[in-house]
């Protein structure tokens, strides 16, 4: 498996060393009162006029030691993601506000966002589903709405998008009660994760903090994700932001390890844009964003925690300006050893999701999972006795060495087109984008599979029922 | 000063300082383009168009009229001659500020004072007209974010020099902007860009920061009489903030004295008109156009 370290290990400690000396010396905003109390309990100076936390280096290693190198994400078929460094990477969906068909888009709706998950469940290289807004649900219950249309509708691991602190609990509560019914527990079945953002520079929100408190617990690993832009919150020296955003990490990993210790935590840098210089918006798909997933993915290495990044495109539709830049992007924080990585399906600066971009992600994920994979060097794989059994005569693919390894060593593929002209044309001519379009219908087309977990289900609907009736009170 | 090939396009200091405002000027482009392509550029480097520099006045640079009394009320005679240092003095401001030449540009507009040019033309011929320059290049992908805010930020500079004539002569700014992220959210990048952006384009904006509730927009209504409001929000969970603000402006009798405008990321327009905003725009790029078709100024 094929890891690259974008900065030399020297470097890296430099800008480690930098982000240190912001935690100690400039120090981090909370907006918390009581982990304010805690961190300055725990050995942190404290400003409360200037509401300021300092962390000291000696804190933020030993808080990091209690950081398990590994977080786990369960689907709920049985399988499980380890997250760790070094390990295997795996892609996630991402959230968004609207839904792209073809160049058209329109506010993500609950039957949408119900069509996406059904199309990302069908698609093997697709591991997580992200929640995403709901237009015509109240901001209060967008988050656990969005969680039971996910549990209806995909078996992959769940990370909701967090929009209350109440929201978070709600969501907690709906799990425990879903893994219940099958004698387990969000523990020892970690099938929902979470996770929240900084405001850079170096402003952990009451909201934020709040959400990590109401989910600190329950073994439930955390994100924690500094979302740096180069440029506009952040220095526009690539450098600069990593100094920065390892310090808004860092501090993220401080404070869980406070509510938790031993929480499983993703040290996520990976969600850092530049601004564009000439649009002000924040780029998803922009070289940089690969050199600022990967370089974190180093870090989390470093630190001997899981890490995170997301790619996405900045296009505005299913087209090739989507497809490169996700190729560029997720492969170079795929090779960086990223763990997990948002943005499957997304578009337009993960302002929209589309099912066709989901089903395109799938194919260029199957091909960057290739490459990552790296060329396998055994005595085996050398063939030696079959190239000299073989000689000058071309007839490798009748050889039974062939059919013992061709599955496990050439990527396969659904949709790309690998026809002649004369054969693409006889089976309709089509592009990448139609043909995404008619797998997304087929998907859609097949009966759903009947469910084994109904009564788990019904409670979780029956606990969203009871939260949206105090709500809309 | 001029940035020209080997320096540095983002080093900030570097621009503003008065050390290196030696440097040689780059070549003029060539006749047949229209300025610098993304392809042709070398990266890390930025270019900035420079107009021809209008003829010196005397070999020093310098205007021959710098002892003459000064009396803003009138502008110089119009005799032949005279009219063509104005227009050269007016000319040079405009440069500096399009170059963004921080250092410069103060003491130019002292400069073009003291020759006794009409306050009204250095503002309109000399501020406003290169600022439009700016805008045009921008919209024209010529120049970038940074260089147009330091352009913004010369012209506030040229402006603070004339600010007490400004005030004794009555004239007023194109228009007065209250604005701030609305209640609930402290994100203010976006907000930050805009009133950049408004200053830059001759408006006055006053800043009311992050998590600003619907009392506080009242207030700076009630103190500032302003032209326009404007109401930024990041996040889907506090655009909320903005229709109960408005709400609020409209409970206290102050609604129907300024226009609203809104922005942020998940602000549409049905969603601007749902809560009875006057205006909404989509980027920071076209938030000052659409603040200027709201209050019908060019």
């Amino acid at each position: 498996m094929i890891t690259l370290s974008i900065i030399d290990e020297e470097n890296r400690k430099k800008i480690l060393s930098a982000s240190y000396r912001v935690l100690e010396e400039t120090g981090v905003k909370i907006d918390h009162p009581e982990i304010f109390t805690k961190l300055c309990e725990a050995g942190c100076r404290g400003d409360e006029e200037k509401k300021r936390i300092y962390f000291p280096g000696s804190l933020v290693k030993e808080k990091l030691k209690l950081c398990p190198p590994s977080a786990r994400f369960a689907d709920r078929q049985g399988g499980m993601t380890i997250a760790e460094p070094g390990g295997p990477s795996v892609f996630w969906t991402g959230n968004a506000l609207n839904f792209t068909r073809g160049k058209e888009t329109r506010p993500i709706t609950e039957r949408l966002f119900a069509e996406f998950c059904r199309v990302v469940d069908a698609l093997p290289f697709i591991r997580g589903v992200v929640g995403t807004n709901l237009h015509e649900i109240p901001p209060e219950a967008k988050d656990f709405v969005g969680f039971r249309v996910m549990m209806e509708n995909t078996s992959k691991h769940l990370r909701p998008c967090i929009y209350t602190p109440q929201g978070a609990a709600i969501i907690v509560e709906m799990a425990q009660a879903y893994l219940a019914e099958a004698g387990e527990e969000l523990r020892s079945r970690p099938i929902v994760s979470t996770g929240y953002t900084i405001v850079s520079p170096l402003h952990w929100t009451r909201e934020g903090l709040e959400v990590y408190a109401r989910t600190a617990g329950y073994g439930m690993p955390a994100m924690i994700n500094s979302e740096c832009i180069s440029g506009a919150t952040s220095p526009v020296t690539l450098a600069g932001t990593l100094v920065l955003a390892n310090a808004e990490a860092l501090s993220g990993i401080v404070i869980n390890q406070i509510l938790e210790p031993g929480r499983p935590c993703i040290y996520n840098l990976g969600f850092s844009h530049v601004m564009d210089m000439r649009t002000a918006e924040p780029t998803t798909g922009a070289p940089e964003n690969g050199l600022l997933g990967a370089a974190g993915a180093a870090f989390a290495r470093d630190l001997n925690l899981p890490s995170a990044a997301w790619t996405c495109s900045d296009s505005a539709c299913v087209d090739s300006q989507g497809a490169f830049e996700r190729a560029v992007v997720g492969l170079v924080q795929l090779l960086g050893g990223a763990n997990i990585i948002w943005g499957a399906g997304n578009l337009e600066f993960t302002r929209a999701i589309s099912s066709e971009q989901a089903v395109i992600d799938n194919e260029i994920i199957t091909a960057a999972q290739r490459v990552k994979q790296g060329i396998e060097v055994s005595e085996e794989t050398l063939a030696l006795e079959l190239i000299q059994e073989m000689k000058s005569e071309a007839n490798y693919l009748s050889s039974d060495f062939t059919m013992k390894h061709f599955r496990k060593e050439l990527a396969s593929s659904g949709l790309v087109n690998r026809h002649r002209r004369s054969a693409w044309e006889k089976r309709g001519s089509k592009s990448l984008e139609e043909a995404a379009r008619e797998q997304v219908e087929k998907i859609l087309k097949k009966e759903p599979v009947e469910r084994q977990d109904e009564k788990g289900l019904e409670k979780v609907r029956a606990i969203e029922k009871k939260w949206l009736g105090k709500i809309l009170k | 000063m001029v940035r020209g090939p080997g320096r540095p396009a983002c080093n900030h200091k570097a621009l503003i300082s008065p050390r290196v405002g030696r440097g040689k000027r780059p070549p003029p482009p060539p006749a047949e383009t229209s300025g610098f392509s993304l392809a042709k550029r070398k990266p890390g480097r930025c270019f900035r168009r420079v107009p021809p520099r209008p003829p010196a006045l005397n070999k020093s640079g310098k205007t021959t009229f710098v002892n003459r009394q000064i009396d803003t009320n009138k502008g110089i005679g119009e005799t032949p001659g005279r009219k063509e240092q104005i227009m050269h003095l007016i000319e040079k401001l405009k440069t500096l500020i399009i170059e963004g030449n921080l250092a410069q540009a103060p003491r130019a507009t002292q400069e073009a004072l003291q020759a006794g040019v009409d306050l009204r033309e250095i503002i309109d011929q000399g501020l406003i007209k290169a600022m439009e320059v700016v805008g045009e290049r921008f919209s024209s992908g010529e120049l970038y974010i940074p260089e147009m805010l330091l352009s913004a930020k010369t012209m506030q500079a040229s402006l603070n020099v004339l600010r007490p004539m400004i005030a004794d002569r009555g004239i007023k700014a194109k228009a007065k902007v209250v604005f701030g992220t609305v209640q609930g959210d402290v994100h203010d990048i976006g907000k930050n860009l805009v009133i950049m952006m408004m200053q830059g384009a001759g408006f006055e904006v006053y800043d009311l920061g992050m998590d600003v509730p619907p009392e506080k927009f009242y207030q700076a209504i009630k103190t500032h009489q302003p032209d326009l409001c404007c109401m930024s929000a990041l996040l889907t969970t506090t655009q909320g903030a903005m229709g109960k603000t408005i709400r609020f402006l409209k409970e206290q009798s102050v609604r129907q004295t300024v226009k609203v405008m809104v922005g942020g990321a998940p602000i549409t327009e049905e969603f601007s008109a749902g809560i009875e905003a006057d205006g909404y725009a989509p980027d920071a790029g076209s938030a000052v156009e659409k603040a200027k078709e709201l209050l019908g100024i060019r």
